[in-house]
């Protein structure tokens, strides 16, 4: 049987395919339907960064070079995750017309969903180099980094959505705390000053919070003077793989209980 | 090795309803206290057991709530049978429901694909039907046109169009054929699914109405409460 679809990379099924065109979909379904399309994408996180922007460099006065990249790279990255997240969580109910369908690894819809989000981020990411291109600020070979950095953010993003969606069903106002738990992150992770100020005053979040390190390292592979962190990458990597871990049991522990309550 | 391809084994599915929600962290908080948060116990299969073999075209039979759709979740590995349940399916399963992947605000170009991956087929596989489902479906000047657009009419028509072409080994079919489209249209999809959809493949086909199912089944269950209650061979 001739199965040689360009995407087919595992000859015998389409599942790689499949995840693509779930993907796709869903992207094509939160910006296709206006004239600005996928501006959107672009609009909100620019918006928020020339707000922040002009808090921080004139209220409070932040002495940063490049400071408009600088929060425009954490900006993106925080609202990647924040809208992942919020959106996320209500995955199994959303698919619940392909899980009834389908025999189907979960994993492919989250995936699909992540990868969506991701197609977003990368417009917000080819716009921060079109803009560091002119500023003459581009990247130098620090930027090869970036896959690693982003795969991490990815695979992170993932294990949590997993957790938050197996929950959903069962704490329908898990949303609330989770946009409380947002608004806080955002003050933690270093979107807005250097991580260093974040860290002098409590040492151990560089531990706990895992987008101290994704964050500032996803600056030091976009921004020229800013040294990649190894070490905080080690910890973010080991702490990505134990909350994907914990996001794989809880589906499969908990997943078909959680599609139960839908 | 003998040839079952879906074995059922001792298979109850209980639910447990609560009266009151409790979906929440106020309420699950409160629940702690309140010793009077009555669930109350659904038995939606009750210790069913069938086996049914490779190529063989089963029918069941049931009014609305008396377990068909659960069992159907069970098998596609969407619900989990209560403890000491066995279920063992071999092979690739679909379950067939009208327009079950369409999106309202794509194209039927868009939907096609869509549907098609999600039936298993890869894209070189849908672009070499492509034309043959535009042509069964009849839908030639509404390629581009999103589904929203169209009359429920179409949709079904399109759904049967795509759904033809589904790759899998064993077929669930739920109320399939309930009015698919004008008469000329059923007669054709009819004779599709004849002696092209269901050839080589495991049915399971569920509806309310015996005399569908009695034209396909080799086997036809009866179900009731959750529980076969009848057993029928047609001749």
């Amino acid at each position: 049987m001739a199965k040689q679809g360009i995407y087919t990379f595992f000859p015998e099924n389409n599942r790689l395919e499949r995840i693509w065109k779930l993907a796709q979909v869903d992207f094509r379904r939160r910006y296709y339907h206006d004239r600005l399309g996928i501006l959107w994408a672009l609009i909100r996180p620019v918006f928020e960064m020339l707000i922040y922007y002009v808090v921080f460099t004139t209220v409070f006065q932040v002495q940063q070079e490049n400071y408009a990249l600088f929060l425009f790279a954490g900006i993106v990255i925080w609202s990647g995750f924040s809208e992942a997240t919020k959106r996320g969580m209500g995955l199994l109910g959303e698919k619940l017309y392909l899980i009834q369908n389908i025999q189907l690894n979960k994993l492919d819809l989250y995936l699909a969903y992540l990868g969506s989000v991701f197609m977003a981020m990368g417009f917000n990411l080819l716009a921060f180099l079109g803009i560091s291109a002119l500023s003459g600020t581009f990247p130098g070979s620090q930027i090869l980094w970036l896959p690693i950095i982003l795969a991490i953010f990815f695979v992170l993003s993932l294990g949590i959505i997993m957790i938050l969606s197996c929950l959903q069903p069962f704490f329908k106002d898990l949303i609330h705390l989770w946009d409380i738990i947002l608004m806080l992150g955002i003050w933690i992770s270093g979107v807005f000053y250097p991580y260093k100020m974040i860290v002098e005053k409590i040492p151990s979040l560089l531990y706990l919070n895992p987008f101290i390190g994704i964050i500032h390292n996803m600056r030091a592979t976009l921004l020229r003077g800013n040294e990649i962190h190894f070490d905080l990458m080690g910890i973010n990597f080991i702490a990505t793989i134990f909350i994907y871990i914990l996001g794989t049991i809880t589906v499969k522990k908990y997943g078909r209980l959680a599609i139960e309550k839908l | 090795m003998s040839d079952i391809v879906i074995d059922l084994k001792n298979l109850s599915k209980t639910f447990y309803i609560r009266e009151k929600s409790n979906d929440s962290f106020r309420k699950k908080i409160y629940g702690l206290f309140d010793r009077n948060n009555g669930s109350r116990k659904i038995e939606a299969l009750k210790n069913i057991n069938l086996q049914i073999q490779k190529g063989e075209f089963i029918g069941i039979i049931g009014h609305n709530g008396s377990g068909k759709s659960t069992l159907l979740k069970i098998i596609i590995g969407a619900l989990q049978g209560d403890y000491g349940s066995v279920v063992n399916t071999q092979g690739k399963i679909v379950r067939l429901a009208l327009g079950m992947g369409f999106d309202p605000e794509l194209s039927a170009r868009d939907n096609i694909y869509l549907n098609g991956s999600i039936m298993g087929l890869t894209f070189r596989q849908i672009g070499q039907k492509f034309e043959e489902i535009i042509d069964f479906s009849g839908l030639h000047n509404f390629i581009e046109t999103p589904l929203k657009f169209y009359s429920s009419g179409m949709v079904s028509r399109l759904a049967f169009a795509i759904a033809m072409h589904v790759e899998a080994d064993i077929l669930l079919i739920d109320e399939f054929f309930g009015g698919v489209g004008d008469q000329e249209f059923r007669e054709k999809s009819d004779k599709v699914f004849r002696e092209s959809v269901i050839q080589g493949k495991t049915i399971v086909f569920v509806s309310h109405e015996l005399d569908i199912v009695k034209q396909y089944a080799h086997r036809i269950f009866e179900i009731t409460g959750g529980q076969i209650i009848s057993y029928e061979q047609p001749a």
